[in-house]
């Protein structure tokens, strides 16, 4: 393409939800903004993909291994595919489970399936975001309706009955609970107002900094196992089993916080696959701020271009062209590079850069640092999970205790359209086994057909060191796919329509970027979800980076003529400064 | 969307419409909107980044409609429209210049997309802009616009490039400037099943025209029954009204948005 040659203030690698919420930030500060992608898509590694592009996703991130001698492998490519390992997916009601039944993938587009599934805190640095941007204008929520806790009904046994339970959502709740004990209610009240206090160093938190939260609840206040598990894990979200005290307390209070904003829940499950979603609405944002979007192009190179050679700087007069150390981005089919002062790039993108200095300290330092893994599955279910609804007893701990038959005698059950179902740590044949959680979302979420459901199960893998690799997705996540099978209307015999099981890999601590020069530099951009809680947090925390980024960038970039933005996004005018209102009859 | 709350079946509240605009640059997209909104034309109208969403109301017999106006905000230019653009779009107004043949066919490509990623029941309408410039009555109008705008001199300079063989007699017979005759891109648009108009933002010839004739076709009581989504069922309807609006509990006095 004969383009000609153009300058950009930032250029940004990658689409995904943090990247986004940069490029609105920046365009919204009057900064000119190049944002570009790879894929096709927008979302990078928190789009949300319909069922025929999640296949190509797999597809694209399992073969590389084969065709390694293949040109056609990005850079790109090739860092997604150290980043989404031991990808497998399947159709298991098809009559051929490696094929899809063709009515099923007629809904493909139907489908907006996360790569970041997530739960947003009603009330956090995300929300704030999307309502300051006016992004909230573009995207719609529902509110996570139940939580509930599958767990063993015998401890030692895991390998027999389990049963589901719901998680208590608000104090009401806990006092229609039936089966607390008035005991047990009043030590979980207590505990309750404990975590909404505002105190500043309660004492309960005294030298508790390296305790466990699990610990904590059962010594501090005396709370039965069943009890801190369900506030650990299906309250405050932990996603190990030695998760400390105190940031679990401390996200805790938050959710606790939250809860009532918007419904009766902390959590909001944002339309159409939610993280893809909220990131086109930010890129729009951007867009409508001036910023230059370029999809599905291969990238060929980034080079730093120290300093700008005596005939080009003369050439280019136009006054958009770099006056300076800048990185020139080449692109395939464009006939000119374009040019930036700032690059920030995902880790996905580094591997494009040439020539920077200190390049090494940009890689991942996988020597020193454990490699962790989020293992994932996505299943499509045809049915919904059912349990006891809010105030009625659950099934079989009172009355038929140990009967596993019994569903006639059943009190009212309810099949939420969202719900999260996590397991807490169990010993499984000998071996510890993490949390695990099950997200489910129906057709309220938007991102799903009539009577279909989809299933995001996540459980954490800590490795000691890069050395150790996680374990197979499919075969540590398909006994909770089964188990909570039991539960839907289907029943236990009901197969998902689909499965797609893979480790995602949580970037290890890279080295500080070294700035390399006065006139340019370049940032890396953290994109991978927390490993804490990644569920809850992860868009809180790709807004909080996408923060840390611009303020980066605002320092670096103000060459004295220019004034440092006061906030993240700039006040808003009366009007709202792109929507011209103009609502007249006619 | 964050107004769902809004489309749900009172009567007297106008029915939320989700419009969206496409075509190739400077084929007037802008301009139609600005004309259908406050009646105004501006000669030199720089491409669009910035303003990208406007309401208009839209009075119809027994009805009102808001139209939800989205502009494509630049992001067309590499074609990196998101999927969230078409979202729920009930109609869209697909606009190519009537002097500029290759702005039909970038206009067809856009008819595709639409049938490809919108909803299935989505109210297209063809609109070939600019026809200003090749119609007699307007002929006067259009060469002291050419004087008075340089951005119009650009544009014919382009198309006496494009087609020499048509540069003698254009100031007698404006209709030579045309590049598409208005029954191919009415066959075309038949075929495709789209409303059709030829429409001059500048003299305001068929703009509200092309918003009425789609106001008429949009299939109210799908919208009243649940927003969009044609291919989702009424339970959609529910998801609906369950939505959460973010502005509604925003903390007061931090609510940004006016809207
Ligand atoms: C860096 C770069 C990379 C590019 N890469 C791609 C690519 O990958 N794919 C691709 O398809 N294109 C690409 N392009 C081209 C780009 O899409 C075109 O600039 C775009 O199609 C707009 O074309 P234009 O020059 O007609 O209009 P613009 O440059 O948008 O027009 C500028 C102004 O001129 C006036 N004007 C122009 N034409 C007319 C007209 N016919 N009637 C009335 N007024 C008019 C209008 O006032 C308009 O606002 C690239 C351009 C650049 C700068
Ligand atoms: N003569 C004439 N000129 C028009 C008409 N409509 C638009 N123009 C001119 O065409 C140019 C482009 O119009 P825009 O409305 O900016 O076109 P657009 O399709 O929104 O362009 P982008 O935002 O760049 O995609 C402007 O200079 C307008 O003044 C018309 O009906 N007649
Ligand atoms: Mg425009």
């Amino acid at each position: 393409m004969d383009n000609p040659p153009e300058h950009w203030d930032i250029a940004i690698f990658g689409t995904g939800l943090s990247e986004s919420i940069l490029a609105a930030a920046l365009a919204k500060a009057g900064k000119k903004v190049l944002h570009l992608d790879e894929n096709d898509y927008y979302g990078g590694d928190s789009a949300s993909l319909t069922l025929l592009e999640l296949i190509t996703w797999a597809d694209e991130r399992s073969k590389p291994t084969q065709q390694k001698a293949d040109q056609t492998s990005s850079a790109y490519l090739l860092a997604q595919c150290k980043s989404f390992i031991d990808i497998q997916y399947g159709f298991p009601s098809s009559s051929d489970e490696a094929t899809p039944d063709p009515d099923f993938m007629k809904d493909s587009r139907i489908y907006a399936i996360s790569l970041l599934p997530c739960l947003v805190p009603a009330s956090g640095p995300i929300i704030t975001s999307l309502i300051a941007s006016g992004v909230s204008r573009y995207g719609g929520f529902c509110l996570l309706n139940s939580v509930a806790m599958c767990t063993p009904l015998d401890d030692k046994r895991p390998e027999d009955e389990w049963e589901l339970k719901r998680v208590p959502s608000s104090k009401e709740d806990v006092f229609k609970d039936r089966s607390l004990s008035l005991l047990d209610k009043r030590k979980l009240m207590k505990f309750l107002m404990f975590a909404a206090s505002d105190a500043e160093n309660p004492p309960e938190l005294e030298g508790q900094e390296e305790t466990a939260f699990l610990d904590f609840l059962e010594r501090k206040f005396s709370l039965p196992k069943s009890i801190a598990s369900a506030i650990s894990f299906a309250t405050a979200h932990c996603s190990h089993i030695a998760d400390k005290a105190v940031p679990a307390l401390q996200r805790l209070q938050r959710y606790l916080r939250a809860n009532g904003r918007y419904g009766n829940s902390p959590f909001l499950i944002g339309h159409y696959g939610g993280a893809g979603e909220i990131s086109q609405g930010f890129c729009r944002t951007a867009a409508v701020q001036g910023a230059t979007y370029i999809l599905g192009r291969k990238i060929e190179a980034i080079n730093h271009v120290p300093e700008v050679p005596a005939a080009t700087a003369a050439k280019t007069e136009s006054g958009d062209a770099p006056k300076g150390p800048h990185f020139s981005i080449r692109l395939d089919g464009f006939a000119n590079p374009v040019t930036a002062d700032v690059v920030v790039s995902t880790d996905s993108y580094l591997g494009y850069l040439n020539s920077v200095e200190n390049r090494a300290s940009l890689e991942p330092n996988s020597m020193t640092n454990g490699a962790h893994y989020l293992i994932r599955g996505i299943a499509v279910l045809g049915s919904p999970i059912k349990f006891a609804s809010a105030g009625a007893n659950t099934t079989a701990t009172q009355e038929e205790a140990g009967s596993s038959a019994g569903s006639e005698t059943n009190p009212p059950e309810e099949a939420p359209g969202t719900c999260l179902v996590v397991f807490p740590p169990v010993t499984f044949e000998g071996k510890a086994m993490e949390p695990v959680s099950a997200l489910v979302m129906g057709e309220v979420s938007l991102s799903c057909p009539t009577g279909r459901y989809v299933v995001y199960l996540t459980t954490l893998f800590k490795g000691d060191d890069s050395a150790t690799s996680p374990p197979n997705p499919s075969e540590l996540l398909q006994p909770y796919l089964d188990r909570l099978l039991r539960f839907t209307s289907g029943g236990a015999d009901s197969k998902p329509l689909f499965v797609c099981y893979y480790n995602q890999r949580l970037s290890s601590a890279l080295g500080p970027i070294s700035s390399t020069g006065s006139g340019s530099t370049i940032l890396r951009l953290n994109s991978a979800p927390p490993m804490d809680a990644p569920l809850t947090e992860a868009a809180d925390g790709a807004t909080t980076e996408a923060e840390r980024i611009f303020w980066e960038i605002m320092k670096f970039k103000t060459d004295g003529d220019q004034d440092i933005p006061e906030g993240f996004w700039p006040q808003v005018e009366q009007d709202g400064d792109d929507s011209t209102g103009v609502d007249e009859e006619w | 969307m964050a107004d769902n709350a809004e489309t749900s079946a009172v009567p007297d509240k106008p029915i939320q419409v989700k419009l969206v605009l496409l075509g190739e640059a400077a084929v007037g997209k802008s301009s139609i909107v600005l004309r259908f909104v406050s009646n105004e034309f501006q000669a030199n109208k720089e491409p669009t980044i910035g303003a990208a969403f406007l309401t208009q109301k839209c009075r119809l017999e027994d009805r009102v409609l808001r139209y939800e106006i989205w502009d494509t905000a630049g992001q067309e230019r590499f074609h990196s429209l998101a999927p969230m653009y078409y979202r729920n779009a009930q109609a869209a107004v697909v606009v190519y210049d009537v002097t500029k043949a290759t702005s039909l066919e970038k206009a067809k490509s856009w008819v595709k997309e639409l049938q490809r990623q919108a909803n299935p029941n989505i109210v297209i309408a063809l609109a070939g802009n600019k026809v200003d410039l090749v119609t007699a009555s307007s002929a006067a109008g259009a060469s002291g616009a050419a004087a008075s705008n340089g951005d119009d001199d650009e544009d014919e300079a382009d198309d006496a490039t494009a087609t020499p063989g048509e540069d003698a007699g254009e100031a007698e017979n404006p209709e030579g400037l045309r590049q598409v005759p208005k029954d191919e891109a009415q066959a075309y648009a038949t075929e495709a099943g789209l409303l059709f108009f030829e429409t001059s933002a500048k003299t305001g010839e068929g703009i509200v025209e092309i918003f009425t004739e789609i106001a008429k076709k949009i299939p109210i009581d799908h919208i009243l029954n649940g927003r969009g989504g044609a291919s989702r069922s009424a339970a959609a309807g529910a998801a609906a009204a369950d939505a959460v609006n973010l502005q509604n509990n925003a903390p007061k006095g931090k609510s940004p948005c006016s809207c």
